[in-house]
């Protein structure tokens, strides 16, 4: 017998049980479709639990009394397996298709999704036309369970840089094509920003309803958006750098940040611009994107920095 | 030939148990309608509902699945076990709810609100009361709505580009068929019609541009992934301290290799696609003294030389 064929029939046996049914009653009932040999008999039925609970199916197991003491039951309560009913209006039905076929996160959860929440109406993929906007979102197998826990206030650990982690999710955001989860890290009672895909391993999730997020927590506030004005531990004095751009490159650094970034402009088109250095590391990335067409000016030991920096790629020759 | 491999019992009951309350709703359904709504061959759907039609809680007709196949089409008969979809999995409702928060971005307000009320309702249904904690953000550009309109009505448009290894503004004129974002930039891709051929131009150094008459559809076909035609690129080979692997994080098709060994203890050797000696002067520079390339032999003295040629700049001051 296929394996989808006894487990579909393992479905319908537990979502139908108005009791807990042990493993003994299982293999009576599905008679023939488990081995006769008991010790593998046990291993695929095993085997079949593991499957359905992947599946994200809710099997619910006791350990039984009375004449059954010391067996565990199994059955699915039809409440826990049901999505309930969602009753999407159109333009609700058709905006959510609209959002799954524009935001591309190379899986196919969106779509499976859809098909479970709109069942009344037909999906667009058979028109064959592609929106021509879309975004492609950075996925990571761990997010779906932040987003669990955060939605359902369960605290998560987690290896970070080396160290092990307890936080209190309080929000997710996605920005400059990674994930955040910002939270309250337990154990030294402050907010703590981690890049999800820089977390190590296994997120475990805790109990539900375990913490409060202050009402006047905004996910966007917490660290600035451009990562030049993060602060780091290099400290050159300043937090703004004057940075002259060759005519041939200015136009780009005008399209970032606009006409009142320019402190000057010189008879050969170049100019000098006023952009944050607060994160030198960061400023170090964006400046050295314009190699020979770009220099910094000040302030001096942000200039010295540079130098530092070129003169280590020569003595590493 | 190819020949594919047999079809995960995972994936199949997950369909399943998709499909068959989809099918409920509707009765009867042409076999080649549904397998095009859930993205599948006719054979395989004509397999999967054939098998699900001998499952039930016994071998009794009486409490099997209640639905027949025919060569047209797929009827339903009396409901018995699987009356709702299962409830959304946590990968489903994570990315139902960040298409949502991510296209909110994208498509103004005639579907945000349609959009807002959806996700509501999904989070409602899951038993979920609070979605605000999570956030994407797209920071969409002025320009995109101009090149969506012009993919959508097959309009030309006349750009001035600013390439970064020339450093040059040029003059192109471009069919657009998908404006597109990744890794915090936007794109357009598009035909180029100066030489008949696809190019992707990154938003923001797009220097001007202007929307000109409709002329016939262009149909580029799905877009491929980056450094997919390897006769545009070359293959290059550093060694490099790890800890600097975040530098090279945003670039696409960057691979290390665990098994070479690099020459200098604790370093890795990974290997990237480069576009042109300017693109990977960038990325060297951004590396510092903590990295040296291997291969091509042309550009191992590269990285020392472009210090060199930056380091000019600060000679004179």
């Amino acid at each position: 017998m296929h394996q989808l064929e006894r487990v579909t029939n393992l479905l319908t046996l537990l979502l139908s049980a108005r009791r807990h049914v042990t493993f003994d009653e299982i293999r009576n009932e599905l008679r023939g479709q488990y081995p006769d040999n008991l010790v593998a008999a046990r291993a695929a039925f095993e085997r079949d639990k593991s499957l359905l609970r992947d599946e994200g199916i809710p099997i619910d197991s006791v350990v039984l009394g009375g004449d059954q003491a010391g067996m565990t039951g199994y059955r699915i309560l039809r409440s826990e397996y049901e999505l309930g009913d969602i009753d999407l209006d159109p333009d609700e039905a058709a905006a959510l298709r609209v959002a799954v076929s524009t935001i591309r996160m190379g899986q196919s959860w969106g779509v499976e999704a859809l098909w479970k929440v709109d069942l009344e109406s037909m999906s667009d993929r058979g028109e064959g036309v592609s929106p021509v906007i879309a975004a492609n979102l950075p996925v990571d197998p761990r997010l779906p369970f932040l987003h669990r826990s955060l939605a359902t206030r369960c605290v998560v650990s987690f290896e970070y840089n080396g160290k092990s982690r307890e936080v209190q999710p309080y929000g997710l955001l996605a920005r400059d094509g990674w994930w955040y989860l910002v939270g309250h890290e337990r154990n030294i009672d402050d907010l703590r920003t981690f890049r999800v895909d820089r977390i190590s391993g296994e997120v475990e999730v805790g109990a539900g309803g375990a913490y409060d997020i202050p009402a006047d927590f905004d996910v966007t506030a917490v660290f600035p958006a451009d990562p030049k004005l993060l602060p780091d531990n290099v400290d050159v004095g300043a937090d703004v750098a004057e940075v002259l751009v060759d005519a041939s490159d200015v136009g780009v650094v005008l399209n970032l940040y606009g006409p009142e970034a320019v402190l000057s402009e010189r008879g050969d088109g170049s100019m000098v611009f006023a952009i944050p250095c607060s994160n030198v590391r960061a400023f170090d990335q964006w400046l050295l994107g314009f190699v020979e067409r770009a220099e910094v000016l000040a302030p001096p030991l942000l200039r010295e920095h540079v130098i530092d920096w070129l003169d280590s790629m020569e003595a590493r020759a | 030939m190819t020949r594919r491999g047999p079809r995960p019992v995972n994936l199949r009951l997950r369909r399943l148990l998709v499909m068959l309350p989809w099918l409920q709703e509707r009765g009867t359904v042409s076999t080649a309608e549904m397998a095009e709504h859930f993205g599948m061959s006719v054979d395989d759907l004509m397999a999967d509902l054939t098998l699900a039609s001998l499952c039930g809680v016994s071998q009794d007709p009486r409490d099997l699945i209640d639905l027949w196949v025919d060569e047209e089409a797929v009827h339903f008969g009396i409901p018995k076990y699987f009356n709702r979809p299962l409830r959304l999995t946590a990968p489903e409702a994570f990315s139902l709810v960040a298409s949502a928060r991510a296209a909110g971005n994208l498509t103004g307000s005639e579907v945000g609100g349609a959009l807002n009320r959806a996700v509501a309702k999904v989070a409602a249904a899951m038993g979920i009361d609070d979605v605000d904690g999570l956030v994407v953000e797209l920071e969409t550009p002025d320009q995109v709505n101009d090149f969506v309109r012009a993919a959508e009505e097959s309009r030309e448009v006349v750009i001035v580009h600013w390439s970064p290894a020339s450093g040059e503004s040029v003059e192109r004129r471009i069919a657009p068929v998908e404006v597109f974002t990744e890794s915090d930039h936007w794109y357009v891709r598009a035909l180029d019609l100066g030489v008949n051929a696809e190019r992707i131009f990154r938003l923001d150094r797009i220097e001007s541009h202007s929307v000109g008459e409709a002329r016939e559809r262009v149909d580029l076909g799905p877009r491929r992934p980056w450094f997919d035609d390897s006769s545009e690129t070359t293959k290059v080979t550093i060694e490099m301290d790890p800890a600097w692997m975040w530098v090279l994080e945003q670039y696409p098709g960057v691979m290390i290799d665990g098994d070479a060994k690099a020459k200098r203890k604790n370093w890795v050797r990974v290997s990237m696609p480069v576009t042109s000696e300017r693109w990977l002067q960038r990325v060297l520079l951004r590396l510092g003294g903590n990295a040296r390339v291997v291969s091509p032999a042309a550009w191992v003295g590269l990285a020392t030389d472009t210090a060199r040629l930056v380091r000019a700049r600060y000679e004179t001051k």
